[in-house]
């Protein structure tokens, strides 16, 4: 077996008025260059879009962006800009600044895509949400995952295609943050935590968190734990691990089988027949793969995606109210969360980091 | 006194902010390359600093308001750069406020087979096993080599495998013990590892001694006990199914570890290890069993 798929991207279609639509950069320039680099070369050079202007230190543009897109406008302030109603934002701030910027890009007229998630809270992204459709613009999310394809072919098998329905779940995540790293961290619970919610979401359906842990003490958690009960009626599990920071692994029961995916590139995807000892084993593209083009195709696609809907005049796929239930299950889980058993501590540290983490509970 | 802790995204580096931060001193300020690095001391309410350690202006900010610098290269740090990172560390602790400096080392001198050299010795002028080593090695000359009265003082502890929670090594073993995948016949090869804890109360010494020699120190904390003995007291810890093809009982390591190796560092240092052998093991499995549960 191999799940081997192709992203397709469509075909190049013309912005109202036919011009073309204007990029605006804002935030962490390495992680942009990194994560959207290679898409916006493609549609700067095709023409589908033109990378106009970037708020950057200084308002010197970074080398690579001198370089590939020559006509590029830098600024030391977002203030100083004067973009046209229609700019796509691509904003990649820190967190805490991020909703600020939003609203500032919403106001003016802009569609903005945020690097995930938009706000912290799931009620924070809704106001975000309402402004947008108050200001006729779109907010969407990157949230590149959904569009690589072992999401989609995972989806069907969580669905109950070729092993029936699915009856319990675990999910490890880890190995990689979804979003630009900053200082502190943001917690495990939202990176890489929003990305299996969003899974666990799209792939099962309403869910409720029926106990959730962390090891943060003053501080954010690097590791957490959750189990669920799904609206479906069975139950699943969750681990983050920023600790071990192994790749994600996902295992699925299903009435005829399982399914178990460690997406590092040596293990192979296993699907097992029960009650008989056929199993078929595959190769599935995952984010070691991705990292070597897939992704950057799913992050054009994404962007031509939000083109083709503001176009359309509706919502993209990647639109934030999507993003609105991993993120309620985020605040579920931090609002419900115990702490985890530390074992290795001496007993002088147990007791510290027991007061540590009743006052950040309290806090 | 505030002590920088660089690189506080490997096991070392984030078991010592951990200990420091929950000890209440001295207060622990992590330093990583990345903010990836951050995540295991951004628990705590801590100084967190990115920095790029071949900066020296990047150094130089992040060691703002630091008396003391831990330099405790990650098991995944670049070797290539290791040497590098240590000429910016000594050019910046040299002209700035760091009077003492403690580099964690894992170098292992070809000559020594394994075991801890009796450290009233210089250490050997030979060859280090494997390129981290020689990086290790090279780091370690270069900052021993800030001469004669010129701060920091520099101390380098030099230990053989680091075991405990998140040590690389260490989750391999048990991993490896519970899969049966680790051959358990190594002979009477020394073990010479330090469990995580120790070294941190190694380090702890190290950066409140009153005058001692800039030198290496060689640490362990597993005495004359082989590798083959240690592995199957881990394996008895985890009731691992390898524990049954050894005689091992928990009783080899009752009491062992809490002296008989790394007299210089007791002597000049003050080092005393925080725990023993039977504790150091329980600790790590204990870690073991909580991640892979």
């Amino acid at each position: 077996m191999r799940a081997r798929t192709t992203v397709t991207v469509p075909r190049t279609r013309a912005f109202p008025g036919g011009t073309i639509p204007g990029i605006l950069l804002l935030g962490d320039l390495t992680w942009i260059e990194q994560a959207f680099g290679p898409a916006l070369v493609r549609l700067h050079r095709d023409g589908t879009a033109r990378v106009a202007a970037a708020v950057t230190p200084g308002g010197k543009p970074a080398p690579w962006m001198a370089r590939e897109f020559p006509r590029l406008r830098g600024a030391a302030h977002l203030d100083v800009l004067d973009e046209p109603p229609d700019t796509l934002a691509l904003i990649a701030t820190p967190l805490r600044q991020r909703p600020a910027k939003i609203t500032h890009a919403l106001r003016r007229g802009w569609h903005v895509l945020s690097a995930c998630p938009p706000a912290e809270s799931a009620a924070e992204t809704e106001k975000l949400c309402e402004l947008a459709r108050r200001n006729e613009v779109s907010l969407s999310v990157d949230l590149p995952h959904r569009l690589s394809p072992w999401f989609r072919w995972l989806r069907l098998i969580a669905g109950g295609r070729a092993l029936g329905g699915c009856f319990t779940f675990r999910m490890e995540e880890g190995g990689e943050d979804i979003g630009p790293g900053e200082v502190p961290p943001l917690g495990a619970w939202l990176d890489p935590g929003l990305r299996a919610f969003d899974l666990i979401a799209d792939w099962f359906g309403g869910m409720q968190p029926l106990s959730a842990a962390d090891d943060a003490l003053g501080g954010v958690e690097a590791v957490a734990r959750a189990e669920f009960a799904m609206t479906a009626g069975f139950h699943g599990s969750l681990r983050l691990d920023r600790d071990r920071r192994l790749p994600p692994s996902y295992l699925l029961r299903c009435r005829r089988g399982t399914v178990h995916w460690d997406s590092a590139s040596a293990k192979p995807i296993r699907l097992k027949f029960e009650p008989s000892a056929d199993a078929l084993v595959g190769v599935l593209e995952g984010p070691e793969q991705d990292r070597n083009g897939v992704l950057a195709e799913t992050r054009e696609l994404q962007l031509r995606q939000l083109f083709g809907a503001v176009i359309r005049g509706n919502n993209p796929a990647n639109h934030a109210t999507t993003l609105l239930p991993a993120l309620a299950m985020a605040d579920q889980c931090r609002r419900i969360r115990s702490s985890l058993p530390l074992p290795w501590f001496s007993a002088n540290e147990s007791a510290v980091a027991a007061s540590l983490s009743l006052h950040g509970r309290a806090a | 006194m505030k002590v920088a802790i660089f690189n506080a995204a490997g096991a070392v580096g984030a078991r010592i902010v951990e200990t420091f931060h929950l000890s209440g001193s001295p207060q622990p300020v992590a330093l990583a390359a990345t903010p990836a690095g951050l995540s295991r001391a951004g628990r705590f309410a801590v100084s967190l600093r990115l920095v790029d350690p071949r900066s020296a202006e990047s150094l130089r900010s992040a060691l703002a308001g630091c008396s003391a610098l831990v330099f405790s290269p990650a098991e995944d740090d670049d070797p290539n750069r290791l040497a590098e990172v240590a000429t910016a560390l000594a050019q910046v602790s040299a002209e700035g406020a760091i009077r003492r400096l403690v580099m964690l080392s894992d170098a292992a001198p070809t000559e020594s087979k394994g075991g801890a050299k009796d450290d009233a010795k210089p250490a050997p002028p030979g060859g280090f096993t494997g390129t981290r080593s020689a990086a290790l090695a090279a780091a370690e000359g270069i900052l021993l080599g800030i001469g004669g009265d010129q701060l920091p003082l520099t101390i380098v502890l030099r230990t053989g495998p680091i075991y405990g929670a998140r040590a690389p090594a260490f989750t391999e073993l048990a991993r490896g013990l519970e899969s049966g995948d680790v051959p358990t016949s190594h002979g009477n090869t020394p073990w010479n590892g330090l469990h995580i804890d120790n070294l941190v109360a190694a380090v702890r010494a190290a950066l409140h001694a009153k005058a001692p020699d800039r030198r290496v120190f060689n640490l362990t904390d597993t005495g004359d006990l082989t590798k083959e003995a240690f592995q199957a007291a881990v394996a008895h810890e985890l009731r691992a199914p390898t524990a049954e093809k050894s005689a091992s009982s928990p009783k080899t390591t009752e009491g062992r570890g809490l002296r008989g190796q790394g007299l210089l560092a007791e002597k000049q240092l003050g080092y005393r290890p925080s725990v023993d052998l039977a504790e150091a093991i329980r600790r790590s499995c204990a870690w073991w069993r909580h991640t892979r549960d």
